[in-house]
């Protein structure tokens, strides 16, 4: 009689005793099972490795992103100032020409013999509409003088003195490139944006100041994608579709329940 | 008033406690293999099983990860969660009535 699956014949030799009767063992390879218990076994899984997909997932797996938001935009209180050193005299001309185009800010004293007693130029103001669209950081470049430190001045009208410190961006030598990043923590960014602070960049010098400088700057937003909810989401929005699947009214080959039992001749 | 800490009780974690349960339920299904002619697990039967034995273990081992995107979706704190959670709720349901209405025979219908 012919079988419908050939299957491998061993000789089973028996441990001690007759060797005159060999036992047959027949391997076969394993049926695939039919479509109802293929599919019940599938459900099984799914419905055990969701939640454990979803166990080792950690609502913090996130990617954060920079998107670049260009130049700030000025506000319309900013004025310009400069702080002069202790040893200036009273007579001398402290004067400035300040100008802002496309971005650049450009910043000149009118007697360039003053430069040395310049400590500082403050009073650049960011409008607070860029960190109300997100902006979180913030790049500034400088060029024509050396710049010692710049200041982010976040201090609230009538509060105390509070301000966030630019680091300088250093080349692979150590060297400043007198560019300077700040980046403003949650704390900071909900201070400003509460009260509608314009917060002002104060630049400082040491010997570097020429008697100009020009600064121009990017400013960066971060953006959030959250990859844990969306595996999360994903998942159940599978488990809902093949609970769909599984009842017997929706489904590719029609309707799979029980039928209704007819009468008649 | 008794000081529970000058007592000797052996704190189980509950990770090595389903760790057991896990190890009885395979001992349990291997017996079953042998033991009777009607309610043999076959190969399908034992893999299928198998498989959803270890995504137990793997929840059970992160149960707290699992608790916290239940909860979430629960209190309708997080809409993927909230997904996730009334999935679950479907499928099972769907699962445990296709079950009922066919004897046990199939889960999917």
């Amino acid at each position: 009689m012919k079988t419908s699956r050939p299957a491998r014949e061993l000789q089973a030799l028996p441990v001690g005793g007759d060797f005159t009767s060999i036992k047959k063992i027949k391997i076969r390879m394993p049926r695939i099972p039919e479509n109802a218990k293929l599919m019940s076994l599938m459900a099984l899984i799914l419905i055990c490795a969701a939640p454990a997909l979803v166990s080792v997932i950690d609502d913090k797996t996130t990617s954060e992103q920079m998107i670049s938001m260009g130049s700030f935009a000025e506000a319309d209180s900013s004025a310009p100032w400069v702080r002069k050193t202790v040893d200036a005299p009273a007579d001398a001309d402290m004067t400035f020409s300040y100008l802002t185009d496309n971005g650049s800010h450009v910043f000149t004293l009118n007697t360039v013999a003053s430069k040395s007693f310049v400590s500082a130029v403050e009073g650049i103001k960011i409008d607070n509409s860029e960190f109300d669209a997100g902006v979180s950081r913030i790049v500034l470049h400088f060029a024509g003088s050396d710049v010692a430190s710049v200041r982010l001045v976040t201090s609230i009208p009538g509060g105390a003195y509070s301000y966030i410190a630019f680091k300088e961006v250093l080349d692979a030598d150590g060297v400043g490139t007198n560019s300077f990043v700040c980046d403003i923590d949650s704390y900071n960014l909900t201070k400003i944006k509460a009260n509608d602070i314009s917060p002002a960049i104060a630049i400082s010098f040491t010997d570097g100041f020429s008697g100009m400088f020009e600064m121009t700057s990017e400013t960066f937003a971060s953006t959030m994608i959250p990859y844990g909810e969306i595996i999360v989401g994903a998942a159940g929005a599978l488990l809902l579709i093949c609970a769909i699947f599984a009842t017997p009214w929706f489904g590719m080959g029609g309707y799979t329940g029980s039928k209704p039992k007819r009468r008649g001749a | 008033m008794v000081d529970f800490n000058s007592i000797a009780v052996p704190q189980y974690d509950l990770t090595l406690v389903l760790a057991m349960c896990l190890v009885v339920g395979i001992v349990a299904l291997a017996i079953l293999m042998f033991v009777g002619s009607k309610r043999q697990i076959g190969f399908w039967g034992g893999f299928g099983l198998s498989a959803a034995a270890c995504g137990v273990a793997i929840a059970a081992q992160h149960y707290t990860g699992l608790l916290d995107w239940i909860v979430l979706g629960y209190t309708g704190a997080s809409t993927a969660a909230s997904l996730f959670v009334i999935g679950m709720v479907a499928m099972i349901a769907v699962m445990a009535w296709n079950a009922f209405r066919t004897s046990g025979k199939t889960l999917v219908r």
